[in-house]
């Protein structure tokens, strides 16, 4: 009776809350799992540490050559958007009693068909970022070997063969495989599998020494800082900057980290917001000293195609190779971690996503003796780490850029449409300035992507058509809601 | 059943044979109640040192048997025996072998916390090679005297592998005509900080795993006979001693486990979530031998 329901019936379709809740429920003895234990300051930090590391060590070399010195306009227009976004998302997030991803959150409130589609963005948010971060880690370990063994691994080992030529994909280049990159991804899959996770007090850890190896880095690059060096400051004028904007908007991902901890929260009206714009006043500004110091000891032509930019620009300033070293340690160990976070959250999304029938039983088979989704992660490492082995990184930036857009502007339009179609439901945190900020959100995210370049388009349009087909194929009939109302309707 | 227990003149010695009583008083079997004591060379020297060695062994070894012998009293049937061996490990297999026992009873170490398990080195050493089931006391095991076995709860895995082990468990239910209890383990795993995914990730993956464990226990109890009859249960904590906390144990309850696959045939070889169950199990636990796979599936 798979024909019960109407197409449309199909693509509106809402998972009741209470089967949110239940699938996410606790050990019997903390039902009602409400302990909001999160502070203020945990949660800023939980915003800094997951978004540091996604991409502010690598990103220089690709949007310098697009923007000129003008990048660090970019960093604080994709800031903005990243915020925006993240402001509206925590709305949403503030409906639902339970943390979840933002799939699990538009699945509750804007129905099946808009929570397939955001669930396909966020494989480009997390599987394609996890890629591109792999990649940038395989830089930084080549550095430090070079450093501490004189001698990197072979060029044909350390990158992609397909070459972005400006953006259109072509084979050529010395490179055969980016090895470490895929050992990168297999080391955190293994981790994942025997269940290792990362705690607070590790990601404490983490932002240490993220925020410790950049302070360090601006406070060594001031003291060659040359102005002469920012001039042209804008050599492709602001289509330029537009341009990296987006490409730069994917070192903001992790931000939503914050808004899905709104039920975790103490005071979730006044502290979410507060938590979000702190960590991106934090994270903004490292980013923006950052570039603004690696641009005055570095003239902006020398960007281009730097590997380990950061440490690299480091050696050169100084004459001395420990504190590129030291960058390149703080590189490699938080680089891995962010990694390990990613790949984390991508398996766990493609469960959510199966145990609703969205996806193959495969996808939610936990091992038991592990007690983790074996098959899943597996799954995921090889898809991740194939891409990260032959795909250049440059490409996969603004492919999560792409994706994680494109899923923010769906979240704030849903925010907006429920302002009109559910008023009552109750909301733990509202937007302020509704609906300016919320319009405002859409059209930073429309702007941002329409200067991403058309390569991406047509991935995005490839894997949105392959989305649909599998929707159509798969996932309307097997999704469990299509199982419950079946049930009803021969019961009815 | 024939219990075979390895004694001691110490605490672990005493706790060993407390349990020893509780399963041959269950089956209506006995108990060979053995001491190994260290061989001697045998060799006459000159002084007669070895020989006033060997003597003295053999003065600790009735000591310690005849407080044993004090120990059990009439409760149970029992043969007291010392043994002269290489190890200890050693003795007590080749006893094993000797007597026809049906299982080795041990002690624990005396590093372990008050009311749990930890093994020692003799103990790890039969644990990895016995050919038998092995019975543990936990460190303090001290059953009153009117304590009776009252269940086995057999830990099971939602594998193929464990049906065998529920099977197992089964036949020894049925010796000792004790209700069986088959119970999986859901150990919650840590939440990863911070995540876009929301903070409750994990407990999705627990809960599908308590569904998972629940299908599984269904098709493990239609597998087995119906008598004595088989109940399931889930452990669901965020630790294994929570999760141990998280179900209710009666007075004179033992809790099974079945050795892991990957060991050598027939022997008992322990996996580590048998080790963590073994090592937070505030009661006492029964290891059994995997038996290997052909009939398992």
């Amino acid at each position: 009776m798979s024909e019960a329901q109407s197409l449309g019936a199909r693509l509106l379709r809402k998972k009741p809350i209470e089967m949110l809740v239940s699938d996410t429920a606790g050990a019997d003895s903390e039902h009602g799992h409400l302990r909001r234990g999160i502070t203020p300051f945990q949660l800023t930090m939980f915003g800094v540490g997951s978004t540091i590391g996604t991409g502010i060590f690598f990103v220089l070399a690709q949007t310098v050559p697009t923007a000129g010195p003008a990048v660090i306009v970019s960093f604080v227009i994709a800031g903005i958007v990243a915020g925006l976004t993240a402001l509206c998302y925590a709305e949403m997030a503030s409906m639902i009693p339970v943390s979840g991803s933002s799939y699990s959150y538009a699945y509750a409130t804007l129905g099946e068909g808009v929570a397939y589609f955001v669930a396909c963005c966020l494989i480009l948010e997390y599987g394609i970022s996890a890629a591109a971060v792999a990649v940038g880690w395989s830089g930084y370990l080549n550095k430090l070997f070079e450093i501490v063994f004189g001698a990197g691994l072979p060029a044909a080992l350390l990158s992609a063969p397909l070459v972005a030529d400006g953006y259109a994909l072509a084979f050529g280049g010395e490179g055969i495989i980016n090895l470490p990159a895929v050992i990168l991804v297999f080391m955190c899959c293994l981790l994942l599998i025997r269940g290792s996770k990362e705690s607070a007090k590790a990601n404490a850890v983490m932002v240490l020494i993220k925020m410790g190896v950049l302070a360090m880095f601006i406070l060594i690059t001031v003291t060659g800082f040359s102005a002469s060096n920012l001039q042209p400051f804008a050599p492709f004028g602001f289509a330029g900057i537009s341009a990296a904007a987006g490409t730069i908007f994917f070192t903001y991902v992790g931000l939503d980290a914050v808004s899905t901890a709104g039920e975790e929260v103490e005071n979730p009206k006044r502290n979410l917001p507060i938590a979000i714009i702190a960590a991106l006043l934090i994270v903004t500004s490292l980013y923006v000293l950052v570039a603004v110091t690696a641009l005055g000891v570095q003239p902006a032509a020398e960007f281009e195609g730097q590997e380990a930019g950061l440490a690299t620009i480091l050696e050169n300033l100084t004459g001395h190779t420990w504190p590129a070293l030291v960058l390149a340690c703080g590189a490699v160990i938080s680089v891995f971690s962010v990694t390990l976070v990613v790949l984390y959250g991508q398996t766990r999304i493609l469960f959510a996503m199966s145990r609703d029938g969205m996806l193959p039983e495969l996808f939610y088979r936990v091992n038991p003796r592990t007690m983790s989704p074996v098959a899943c992660t597996i799954v995921v490492a090889i898809f991740v780490g194939l891409i990260a082995a032959f795909v250049p990184d440059a490409v996969l930036w603004d492919l999560t850029s792409m994706g994680t857009l494109v899923a923010f502007m769906v979240v704030s339009t849903g925010v907006m449409i429920l302002r009109r179609t559910r008023p009552d439901m109750p909301r733990g945190f509202r937007v302020p300035f509704f609906p300016v900020l919320p319009l405002l959100s859409i059209a930073s995210c429309i702007y941002l992507i329409v200067n991403l370049n058309p390569t991406t388009f047509k991935l995005f349009g490839v894997w949105l058509v392959f989305a649909a087909v599998f929707y159509f194929a798969y996932s309307a009939r097997n999704s469990r809601l299509e199982k419950a109302a079946n049930a009803a309707a021969v019961r009815g | 059943m024939k219990c075979l227990v390895g004694y001691s003149a110490d605490q672990g010695g005493c706790e060993a044979l407390a349990l020893g009583i509780l399963l041959a008083r269950a089956s209506g079997g006995s108990m060979v109640v053995c001491t190994i004591v260290p061989e001697t060379w045998g060799h006459p020297s000159m002084a007669r040192v070895d020989a006033e060695y060997a003597g003295f062994l053999e003065q600790h070894a009735r000591k310690t048997l005849d407080k044993a012998r004090a120990q059990v009293g009439k409760r149970a049937p029992a043969e007291f025996l010392s043994r002269a061996a290489p190890s200890a490990r050693e003795g007590l297999l080749a006893t094993a072998k000797d007597m026809a026992a049906d299982c080795i009873v041990l002690g624990s170490s005396r590093g372990a916390r008050l009311g749990s398990f930890l093994e020692g080195g003799v103990t790890s050493g039969v644990l990895h090679t016995a050919p038998l089931p092995v019975a543990l006391a936990p460190r303090s095991y001290a059953p009153g005297p009117r304590a009776r076995l009252s269940r086995i709860t057999c830990a099971v895995s939602a594998t193929p592998g464990s049906t065998q082990t529920a099977i197992r468990a089964h036949e020894v239910c049925a010796r000792l005509q004790v209700p069986l209890r088959l119970l999986t383990f859901v150990v919650r795993d840590r939440q990863m900080y911070p995540t876009g995914v929301g903070y409750q990730a994990e407990n999705m993956v627990a809960n599908q795993l308590r569904a998972q464990a629940a299908a599984g226990q269904k098709a493990i109890i239609s597998a087995l006979p119906p008598k004595p009859p088989a109940t399931a249960a889930i452990a669901d904590g965020k630790t294994w001693k929570s999760a141990f906390g998280s179900v209710p144990w009666k007075e004179g309850e033992m809790i099974a486990v079945g050795s892991s696959n990957l060991g050598p045939l027939l022997r008992v070889f322990l996996g580590s979530n048998a080790a963590k169950i073994l090592h937070s199990a505030p009661i006492p636990s029964l290891v059994l031998p995997w038996q290997g796979s052909a009939k398992s599936d």
